[in-house]
């Protein structure tokens, strides 16, 4: 769907009267939420939690980090570590991660205790990239379209994400956020598109497809929603809202294990 | 029957005879729906004629003189002697062609404070065609820009709001028949082409409960019937489309065919360009009106109309969009005899879109329909000059496919349809127009209405939180839910003196089947649902109370009008709703309550060589979800506190006029970030309150030059200047927060604006 949006935004930005400029908008002032981000991903990496107090919309500075919490992670085989502060909101430790286990995070904070969990799957490994050469379209210039190939495991619901890097730079502006379902593939052998970008030739890509459980999934899909476009009135999503974290006490953020596979491809 | 005893026999047995027959244009035959038959010698006694130009009087033996009236025609008189039952077919001239529109005759201006449904609004097809436009001359385009109690969805939008209800309650019918999506070119034009149209009322509130299906308004628009009289060609050529309309007789007297088409054509110079790539892009939209009418004897009309429109985008074999709406509709007018009229209905509705990627072995396509078959049975009963009645049935059948999946071997993606969804909604009703007094005009009755979702399909259940609790496969015809209602309707006119009424009104309404969008404005893409286990049918309780007043022998036309609406089981997201292909879609949905109240001013002048109207409306519109604001009532998208619009022309002479409109509203409710923070490096939004803020005031100026050309009895040309938004006001579209692409720490509100100084010219002929 993503990519009819664009195709809109397209219509309405070429085809029409329109203009865009900076405006000033007075922003109410509300307390601080904590934002928790914990990606923990299998084998042995070292885990890093970021804790941030979100901080005024146009301020112009990152939101801070937040120390002096007790940071807890364990599995459902029973074992459990602490993650060790290293300032400026954020805590590690080196953790070997177990696909098949359900892992839970507890981050203790100000008498607060937040806790969210998270099953890490097995990994889905990328077959295959696949550059192929589209014509100029209308008002889309040409270029390459680059098509994941993979075998999606039978029966069960699965979720991925795509991360893709460009001449070793991560693409990381709003349609670059790409998660989805095998609603319409289980099973198969896929050729899905990395929908949202035209490569040109000599271009180095790298796609990352992570393979994570169903909060993951909800959250960073809510996330893509808000993030990924700004040319309907209301911002591309149905409800203006937050995402749909998986902790608990209004945190902010996720705590997602996941399973990934990288390929690289030089586009000619 | 037992109701007749409530419509006041009269005691006494004076020998009583009936006047009817059909009013009709006099140069092309067409039928005057809602012209007015008055008995100047009884006063406050009359008839409107009925949807199908239709009327029948019963009156006392004795002579009479019959006022015919209509908007926009001369008046005329006829004398009769009613000592035995009459048939009597009337021609109107138009007033263009009498006097010309700039001569002030007070006796040309129907006078609508007798008329108990207050809250309907008739469109002048013939005066809007003075008004500004935007781009293209648009029949509904007047209703919702200038009239500040239908407030548009967006600039240059086609859905529209009224008095708080959402974009789907809006029921717009063509011929009976539904149009799901009135929009063309993503949004900026509706799907009606003027050329083919003869009559639009949107009725805001006080319906009679012969309209149902939706909770706010009934827009019904009514097809020529095509020159009965000769054969007529008449068309224009715009910026974007060119229209070309050609009617005649069938057989003289007998029947008559109108064949009214439209098309952009933009796309035609694309595929000059010696670019490939711009010269295979397909850019286009076209719609077809075509209608035949044939009388058979004197008691039995038969009509046929259809409608075909369609947009088509595509870049080569890339990327495709298509969408389109077709309805058709069989109607049999039978007279049973001069007092007791039938109308029986058969109707078709489609509407779908196709979007696809790629082609042959790589295609990826959806396609979705909505699809309704639909009969219906009225019978008009004019009981006596003091009771009209209507009874009713009719029965739909909804198809609603989500989405039917299409994707090539390469794809690895399994074709699949979303199921399908069949649901039966039906209706039965009861309503008289009751002349209670010389003062007092009364329309009252009930709606039962029932919708039935049934299988084949699943029922799905699901928990508070959304999540699937089970499901259950139901067989064909098999019940999911049922629901019923009763729909009371009531409205009233209540004559103070010869200048001045007060009006009110309530209705209730029921809504079986809701639209989801995943914008603000609508969309092809927009996706309708029915009720069901989870989804309950919406209703609205509205109350509206007028005051209307005319000055000058009606040449002013002044109201104040109140109004009261209570919504049940209004719908919306969950952060993160996907609506599209999710069989679980429901358990994603929230249902809450609404409520608008407002008031609405105007002030209209008809007649003379300056015409125009001042409008103003103040309202408050609010939803309120358990899940959404921490329950409490919050503003909806389209409460706009205050709305003023003023139109005017000016008819320079015979030839010229001039037109201006300035319009203001409030800014629409938005929701707006209050912080941020980072998640994967990513800026993210922190919303803490729905539609706490606002959108800038908007505000715009419209003009417009009409120069009838030339004018004979075999020719006549004229031409539309307009310029929109002429003063260049930048009105926020929308206000979007990101980070800036110098310096990403640094976030900002980036405004969108469309359609600064757009011009237009209009070329329209008519031979």
């Amino acid at each position: 769907m993503k990519l009819v949006y664009i195709f809109f935004g397209a219509v309405l930005m070429t085809s029409l009267w329109s203009c865009e400029k900076v405006i000033q908008v007075e922003l109410n002032e509300e307390d601080s939420q904590l934002a928790i981000e914990a990606p923990l991903y299998a084998g042995t990496n070292t885990f890093r939690v970021t804790l941030t107090a979100t901080n005024s919309y146009f301020e112009a500075s990152l939101p801070n980090g937040v120390n002096g919490a007790a940071i807890t992670l364990s599995d459902d085989q029973g074992s459990s570590q602490m993650l060790t502060a290293v300032g400026n909101g954020q805590y590690e430790a080196i953790v070997t991660a177990v696909p098949g286990r359900v892992y839970d995070l507890q981050v203790v904070l100000a008498g607060v205790t937040y806790t969210a969990q998270s099953r890490l799957l097995d990994v889905v490994t990328l077959d295959q990239l696949e550059a192929e050469y589209q014509p100029a379209t209308g008002p889309i210039p040409e270029g390459y379209f680059l098509y994941n190939r993979f075998n999606d495991p039978a029966n069960e619901e699965n979720f991925y994400r795509f991360k893709h890097w460009v001449n070793d730079t991560l693409q990381n502006e709003g349609l670059d956020l790409i998660v989805f379902d095998d609603a319409f593939f289980d099973g198969n052998y896929v050729r899905l598109p990395l929908a949202n970008q035209f490569f040109d030739l000599g271009d180095t890509v790298q796609v990352e497809m992570i393979h994570f459980d169903k909060p993951a999934y909800e959250f960073f899909n809510s996330m893509a929603d808000i993030v990924s476009n700004d040319q309907s009135p209301n911002g591309g999503s149905a409800a203006p809202g937050n995402p749909i974290s998986n902790w608990n006490n209004n945190a902010l953020g996720y705590f997602v294990a996941m399973s990934s596979d990288t390929l690289e491809v030089v586009i000619q | 029957m037992i109701c007749l005893t409530f419509f006041g026999f009269n005691g006494y047995t004076q020998e009583k005879f009936t006047v009817s027959g059909h009013v009709t244009d006099n140069a092309n035959g067409e039928d005057l729906i809602g012209a007015q038959v008055r008995v100047a010698e009884l006063e406050g006694v009359g008839v409107v004629v009925n949807e199908y130009g239709f009327y029948s009087l019963t009156l006392e033996k004795g002579d009479y003189t019959l006022v015919f009236r209509s908007i926009g025609y001369a008046a005329l008189n006829e004398k009769i002697s009613l000592n035995q039952d009459l048939s009597l077919d009337i021609k109107l001239t138009s007033e263009d062609d009498v006097l010309g529109p700039m001569v002030v005759k007070g006796d040309t201006v129907v006078n609508t404070l007798d008329d108990a449904d207050g809250s309907k609004l008739t469109v002048d097809l013939g005066k809007i065609k003075e008004l500004p436009v935007l781009i293209e001359p648009d029949p509904i385009y007047a209703l919702t820009q200038y009239e500040t109690s239908i407030k548009s969805a967006g600039e240059g939008n086609a859905g529209f709001y009224v008095r708080g209800g959402g974009l789907d309650q809006n029921l717009i019918l063509l011929d009976e028949a539904p149009v799901y999506n009135p929009s063309h070119l993503l949004g900026f034009f509706s799907v009606f082409n003027s050329d083919a149209l003869k009559d639009v009322d949107l009725y805001k509130g006080g319906m009679l409960p012969e309209y149902g299906g939706r909770t706010s308004s009934v827009m019904d628009i009514r097809m020529k019937d095509g020159n009965k009289e000769k054969l007529g060609v008449s068309g224009g050529i715009g910026l974007v489309s060119s229209r070309l309309t050609v009617e005649a007789p069938i057989k003289k007297g007998k029947g008559s065919f109108i064949v009214s088409g439209r098309r952009s054509l933009v796309d035609l110079f694309l595929g000059l360009s010696p670019d490939e790539t711009i010269s295979q892009s397909k850019l286009f939209f076209y719609d077809l009106n075509l209608k035949a009418n044939y009388t058979l004897g004197k008691k039995d009309r038969i009509y046929l109309s259809g409608y075909f429109g369609r947009d088509n985008f595509g870049f080569g074999s890339t990327f495709g969009l298509t969408w389109g709406n077709a309805t058709g509709t069989i109607r049999w007018n039978h007279l049973f005899n001069n007092r007791l009229f039938s109308n029986t209905s058969f109707i078709y509705s489609n509407y779908d879109y196709k979007f696809s990627f790629g082609e042959d072995e790589d295609k990826v396509g959806l396609e979705s329909v909505i699809r309704d078959w639909n009969f219906k049975q009225d019978y008009s009963y004019y009981l006596n000059n003091e009771n009209s009645m209507k009874i009713g049935y009719n029965v739909i059948h909804h198809t609603i496919e989500p989405g039917n999946l299409e994707a090539g071997e390469n794809t690895g993606i399994i074709a699949q349809d979303a199921i399908k969804k069949y649901s039966l909604e039906g209706a039965v009703y009861i309503q008289n127009e009751q002349k209670v007094s010389n003062r007092l005009n009364l329309g009252y009755g009930l709606r039962y209405s029932f919708f039935n979702y049934m299988g084949d399909g699943v029922k799905y259940e699901f928990d508070e939180t959304g999540e699937m609790t089970s499901e259950q496969e139901v067989g064909a015809w098999e019940t999911i839910q049922f629901y019923h209602g009763l729909e009371p309707r009531f409205s009233s006119s209540y004559r103070l003196n010869p200048s001045s009424s007060v009006k009110l009104a309530y209705n209730r309404n029921y809504q079986y089947l809701h639209l989801l969008t995943n914008a603000t404005t609508s969309s092809p893409t927009d996706v309708w649902i029915n009720s069901s286990n989870n989804v309950k049918p919406q209703i609205a309780d509205q109350i509206a109370l007028g005051y209307f007043k005319n000055f000058k022998n009606n040449m002013y036309q002044t109201s104040v009008e109140a109004y009261y609406k209570d919504m049940q089981n209004v719908i919306d997201y969950r952060t993160g709703a996907d609506i599209f292909l999710n069989n679980e879609l429901e358990g994603d949905l929230v249902y809450g309550d609404g409520r608008a109240y407002g008031l609405e001013l105007s002030v209209k002048k008809t007649q003379g060589k300056f015409t125009g109207s001042l409008s103003y409306t103040i309202s408050k519109t609010e939803r309120q979800f358990d899940e959404i604001n921490d329950k409490q009532w919050f503003s909806a998208r389209q409460d706009r506190t205050h709305d003023l619009s003023a139109v005017g022309t000016f008819h320079v002479n015979k030839k010229v006029s001039i037109s201006a409109a300035w319009i203001y509203y409030t800014g629409d409710a938005v929701t707006f970030p209050t912080g941020k923070y980072l998640i994967d490096g990513q800026v993210v939004p922190y919303y803490t309150e729905r539609n706490g803020y606002r959108m800038p005031d908007y505000h715009r100026l419209d003009l417009a030059v009409n120069w009838k050309r030339k004018k004979t009895e075999k020719f006549e040309s004229s031409w539309n200047f307009s310029l929109y938004n002429a003063y260049g006001r930048e009105n926020a579209y929308s206000i979007s927060f990101r980070p800036s692409e110098d310096n990403p720490i640094q976030t900002e509100a980036v405004q969108l604006s469309l359609f600064r100084w757009v011009p237009s010219v209009t070329y329209n002929f008519k031979f």
